[in-house]
């Protein structure tokens, strides 16, 4: 027989092990399970309801292929705006987890790949694009980043139609981009190449760079190099949406075709727009921090971070 | 909650349970039984053995609890391939 204070640290040794024991089998149980027929068929509920409860859009999946500890892969995935609308629809989307997102308070995917994914932008509530009225999760709402790295876009279809401007449609898109789903929601287009439908002609385009994000008064900047026969020119397009400023007016889309630039205008050009978005966030989480909304602080941390490297590759382009 | 939610999470609770009834079982072979050492090694080693070593000493819980955890644990397994084409 030990003495008290010995039984009493066996005990407490004990029932450590016991629940770190537990913790382990937990997660074996979960790896184990996960891609079973139920634990597929759970997922896809656990998708449905947790995209629909945290953003306003209601999230919908045909079927799950596997879920992690492999890559996440979801089937027929759309996403319906409040409105009715499909916003947005793919064969696939998938992803591999990267856990060392958990360290960054993040669930990352990384690389990622959407498969003939149909994208809408339209004008939804004030203006704003309802693509991202719709997926991006309210302020009030409680959630976990969700972060898609390195995706690779394969035959995806971009239709826009925003005020201002006559519709176009991006067709065989390919490409790389970066997704970011929170109560910061921006979508980084880069290098992405298909055709795109403008009148008289269906060019094909190139080095589409952009993004569309929330919290912005211009949520869609998109720039490409439009291949029309012996003529080159850039085409550029910019929703600018004044409510969201808290300015008065209608929203509108520029859209501007002129000659190709060399590439030195353009990575100026690019620099200074990564510097414009960098001061955005950085004003953005001054905010933030005025306001002491510690889950938006760190987002938008977390996005100043991207924004800086973004901004440190648009400076060596300009170098280079 | 859903169905396949509902059932996924008893399939993953049980199958932890018998983890961890397992390993505690297995110790519990080990610190019980007044086997000389290969022997006991053997009954930790082999559960259903070591269970019944541990029965007969008269510590029934754990035992009891190991075994129904992993009747639990079939009959989840058995319950959710019938329920897979529905779900």
């Amino acid at each position: 027989m030990g003495t008290r204070p010995g039984r009493v640290a066996r005990g407490v040794a004990v029932g450590l092990g016991v629940a770190l024991l537990t913790v382990a089998a937990l997660l074996a149980g979960l790896a184990l399970h996960a891609n079973t027929a139920v634990g597929l068929a759970a997922a896809e509920h656990l998708v449905e309801w947790s995209g629909s409860e945290t953003s306003r859009g209601t999230v919908r999946v045909g079927r799950v292929r596997s879920v992690p500890p492999r890559q996440l892969s979801l089937l027929d995935y759309r996403i319906i705006a409040p409105d009715g609308e499909v916003v947005i629809a793919s064969d696939e989307i998938a992803g591999v987890p990267d856990w060392s997102g958990v360290l960054d308070g993040q669930v990352r995917f990384r690389p990622s790949r959407f498969v003939r994914a149909r994208i809408r932008l339209t004008p939804g509530p004030d203006g704003q694009v309802n693509l991202v009225h719709a997926s991006e999760v309210p302020d009030e709402r409680f959630t976990i980043p969700l972060v898609f790295e390195d995706i690779r876009l394969i035959d995806n279809t971009i239709h826009v139609s925003l005020p201002g401007k006559p519709a176009v449609t991006m067709r065989r898109v390919h490409g790389r981009a970066d997704l970011h789903i929170g109560h910061l929601w921006e979508w980084r287009l880069r290098d992405n190449r298909g055709e795109i439908d403008l009148p008289i002609v269906e060019p094909g385009f190139r080095r589409m760079n952009g993004r569309l994000k929330s919290d912005s008064a211009h949520p869609l900047v998109v720039r490409m190099e439009v291949d029309a026969g012996p003529i080159e020119t850039s085409l550029s397009l910019d929703y600018h949406v004044p409510a969201l400023a808290g300015e008065e007016g209608e929203p509108y889309l520029d859209l501007d075709l002129e000659e190709g630039e060399d590439e030195e205008e353009e990575a100026h050009e690019e620099l200074s727009e990564a510097r414009e978005e960098r001061e955005e966030v950085e004003r953005a989480l001054r905010e933030a921090e005025r306001a002491g909304d510690e889950e938006e602080t760190r987002e938008l941390r977390q996005a100043l971070e991207e924004h800086r490297r973004a901004e440190r590759r648009a400076r060596e382009q300009v170098r280079g | 909650m859903s169905v396949p939610i509902l059932l996924f999470s008893a399939l993953v609770l049980a199958s932890t349970l018998v983890i961890v009834t397992s390993v505690v079982l297995f110790a519990a072979v080990l610190r019980t039984s007044d086997a000389r050492w290969p022997r006991r090694l053997a009954m930790a080693l082999l559960l259903p053995w070591g269970g019944l070593e541990v029965w007969r000493v008269g510590r029934r819980a754990l035992p009891a609890l190991w075994a129904s955890s992993i009747l639990a644990y079939v009959a989840l397994r058995v319950a959710t391939a019938a329920a897979a084409p529905f779900a």
